[in-house]
């Protein structure tokens, strides 16, 4: 069940992206006013995508800490793994972006250097995962580290609507922007979908490692004590 | 469009599905060195458990 479930998502995700891009590319009209801005279809989504990745892991992490089940441990990694992998995928783009439409690749703008902060703090909790040995004591820690990264993450959503600085305001008109013309903020939402549905997809698989990791080091703990 | 837009939407779109299609692929080889790693600590679990 799990694998089909697995597979439906993919196809539906893979789906959706190759339509986006078929839209992005011959359907959608025309913005003279943002350079370059097919780059925000992919740009914007990833970033929701990330936030919600993020988000999962602060529920899983809260979760852990309050009933110590290392299942919510487990997803809270592969949720923020995949949300993390999301975020680098968006910063990667609006660099490109950045440079075709201010010509310099980065600047430390409040909203840019948020982000980049919020990046770290996660790259800090995969770190984390890696250097700790001790399941409960790596749980713990990075339960703890997840949560505080989730404050960042509010901050760098609101960061773009509290600080005029060089990247754009809001676009969006559930985030009371209007930089969209009619009928051109649905493909944000479908591929904000399409990722969530591929990110699920990962977020799965990565779970399922996490499952094999934990039986190795419990083999591995038997095997010395004969 | 002009040519050197369109070199830049599609670098940063290429982008994003390059960060994505690494990312999956990353995940494959350590998939698969985990099952392997897996395979091999059952089978000295295994030998280990005989000789009680």
């Amino acid at each position: 069940m799990r694998e089909r479930i697995k597979y439906l998502l993919l196809i539906v995700s893979v789906t959706l992206i190759f339509w986006s891009l078929y839209k992005i590319a011959y359907v959608l009209p025309l913005q003279a006013n943002v350079a370059a801005y097919q780059i925000v279809y992919l740009h914007v989504p990833s970033f929701f995508a990330c936030f919600t990745g993020f988000f999962l892991g602060l529920i899983a992490s809260g979760m852990y800490l309050a009933t110590g089940k290392f299942k919510y441990d487990s997803f809270a990694a592969g949720v923020n793994e995949v949300a993390l992998m999301f975020a680098t995928a968006g910063l990667c783009s609006g660099v490109i972006w950045a440079r075709y439409a201010w010509g310099i690749w980065w600047t430390w703008d409040a909203r840019l250097t948020s982000m980049l902060l919020c990046w770290l703090v996660y790259v800090g909790y995969l770190m984390v995962r890696r250097s700790v040995e001790e399941p409960t004591h790596r749980a713990q820690l990075s339960a703890v580290l997840s949560i505080l990264g989730c404050v960042n993450v509010a901050f760098v959503y609101k960061s773009i609507e509290w600080y005029r600085t060089q990247h754009p305001a809001p676009v969006l008109s559930i985030r009371n922007g209007g930089g969209m013309g009619p009928g051109m903020e649905a493909p944000i939402y479908w591929n904000w979908l399409a990722l969530v549905c591929l990110g699920v997809v990962i977020a799965m698989v990565r779970m399922q490692q996490g499952e094999m990791s934990r039986e190795i080091d419990a083999l591995r703990r038997q095997a010395h004590s004969y | 469009m002009g040519q050197r837009e369109l070199q830049f939407v599609t670098c940063g779109l290429g982008a994003i599905l390059l960060v994505i299609v690494l990312y999956v692929l990353r995940l494959d080889v350590q998939g698969r060195r985990l099952r392997k790693e897996l395979d091999r600590v059952r089978k000295m679990v295994g030998g280990a458990e005989k000789p009680r």
